[in-house]
């Protein structure tokens, strides 16, 4: 009952949507599965409200555990500052009105833009443009020229960076210009590369994709 | 109240550039090393992410996929009873009982009836998948790659670019593939496509470095700009250069 239901709703869920491939469009097994679809947009906004219960009870824990307890409060009551009025004043107050204080024209503060204007993308740009060292550090020590494969590596990757500069556009080897040599890179080798990995990658989507309808790969289960 | 209209105006709109560099700094003390400013700022981060997935799943999900036609088919306003919307609505109720399986994880006794939800959405998924990636990454790719055996593109693309794009493409393709290929040793025939196959590899692994630099060095002018330009320009009543 509690391995086996599982299996069955994944594979009867995996072998419908497979099925309603094949039937045309407008007859209800394809309609149903545009719904499926839609379905698995619902039940995993679910999920995200799990995984946010799952952190406020992690850092409750840990903040009485006296583990880092300021900045767990601090998080919480971000956490819970965010929700709560995005839940009062609706993430978008020009399409939804909200329970609590009607109908937000256009124009009006609103708190919960404000924290996402002047808090979450500020940090979340920041947060990324600090990888700018870290990459450029871990280059500087991975890409020696030891071999012709580390030359073509480290070479590609500089007429890359160059050929994005704007006045590069202007420079040319010989009578090649660096806008043709990185359409060329971007291209050939590149297109080739990429389209080897993404065959690779989607012949092992659809065997393992056989393998969880099937019931071989259980893994997602969890254990007992 | 227009004195008072301007300064709320003025909190609202100063106070959040203030909020923003002050926190844009924070983040990059990382850059000295790990510090409780920048541990502060992580943990505001985390805090106002989570929050606001909620909030944006709630709106953007909940309301409109399930709350308004729930409460309209309750409310028998919407649809019209027996139609066929209404049975698609009326099935919403599948979706929203195996979303409130999920919570089961936090009971004991019942924590096992949440692999239902999970089953259902790694099943559908995995059914979806299978299609698309199969059309779309296999045959649409493979195609794709031998354009040049389709005279009609032939004569359209001319000699020059299939000398100069198309074969190669197509010598790359089939030697990174190789490269893949590991049921056999990679000897002979095979070592040589390997060989040239990590070739392309490392043109393209080349090229995404690359990009991913520029990608993150972009960000970074962005912060520099946003700090200098809506900060400390205004601050000191400075004039931008180049404005």
């Amino acid at each position: 009952m509690r391995r086996t239901v599982p299996l069955v709703i994944t594979f009867i869920a995996g072998t419908f949507m497979i099925v309603s491939f094949f039937f045309h469009e407008g007859s209800i097994p394809h309609k149903l599965a545009g719904r499926v679809k839609d379905w698995g947009i619902i039940i995993a906004a679910f999920a995200v409200v799990l995984g946010t219960g799952n952190i406020i009870r992690v850092s409750l824990h840990k903040a009485r555990r006296g583990e880092d307890r300021a900045y767990k409060i601090v998080l919480l009551v971000c956490l819970f500052t965010t929700m709560g009025l995005g839940l009062v004043l609706g993430v978008d107050p020009r399409i939804h009105k909200s329970w609590l204080i009607g109908t937000w024209r256009e124009g009006h503060y609103n708190p919960f833009d404000w924290i996402y204007n002047q808090v979450q993308l500020p940090l979340g740009a920041t947060m990324f443009s600090l990888l700018v060292f870290y990459i450029t550090s871990a280059a500087y020590r991975a890409f020696r020229v030891r071999s012709l494969e580390a030359g073509i590596l480290l070479g590609t990757a500089v007429l890359v960076l160059l050929g994005q500069i704007p006045f590069m556009s202007y420079a040319s080897v010989g009578d090649v210009s660096m806008d043709s040599i990185m359409y060329w890179i971007m291209k050939v080798p590149n297109v080739a590369a990429k389209r080897a990995i993404l065959i690779g990658a989607a012949m092992g989507i659809v065997s393992m994709s056989l393998k969880i309808i099937l019931g071989i790969e259980r893994s997602y289960l969890g254990g007992d | 109240m227009t004195v008072l209209a301007l300064t709320w105006q003025q909190a609202y709109h100063d106070g959040g550039i203030w909020v923003a560099a002050i926190l844009t700094l924070a983040i990059f003390s990382f850059l000295y090393r790990d510090n409780p400013v920048y541990k502060l700022a992580e943990h505001i981060f985390v805090g106002v992410a989570a929050g606001y997935t909620v909030a944006y799943a709630y709106w953007q999900v909940f309301v409109p996929n399930l709350w308004y036609p729930l409460h309209g088919l309750y409310r028998g306003s919407y649809p019209g009873r027996g139609t066929e919307e209404w049975w698609w609505t009326l099935l919403l109720h599948v979706p929203a009982a195996l979303g409130l399986l999920f919570f089961l994880r936090f009971s004991r006794r019942f924590s096992w009836l949440s692999r239902w939800a999970i089953a259902f959405l790694v099943g559908a998924y995995a059914g979806v998948n299978l299609i698309a990636y199969f059309q779309s990454d296999l045959i649409l790719q493979t195609k794709g790659t031998f354009v040049l055996l389709d005279p009609a593109r032939l004569a359209e693309d001319g000699w020059y670019k299939v000398l100069a794009l198309n074969i190669p493409i197509l010598i790359g393709v089939l030697a990174s593939l190789t490269y893949f290929f590991f049921s056999k040793p990679h000897r002979g025939v095979l070592g040589v496509s390997a060989r040239t196959g990590i070739f392309f590899l490392m043109a393209a692994f080349g090229a995404s470095f690359g990009y991913t630099v520029m990608a993150r060095i972009s960000l970074f002018i962005g912060r520099l700009q946003f700090l200098s330009y809506d900060w400390i320009y205004p601050l000191f009543d400075l004039k931008p250069p180049l404005s």
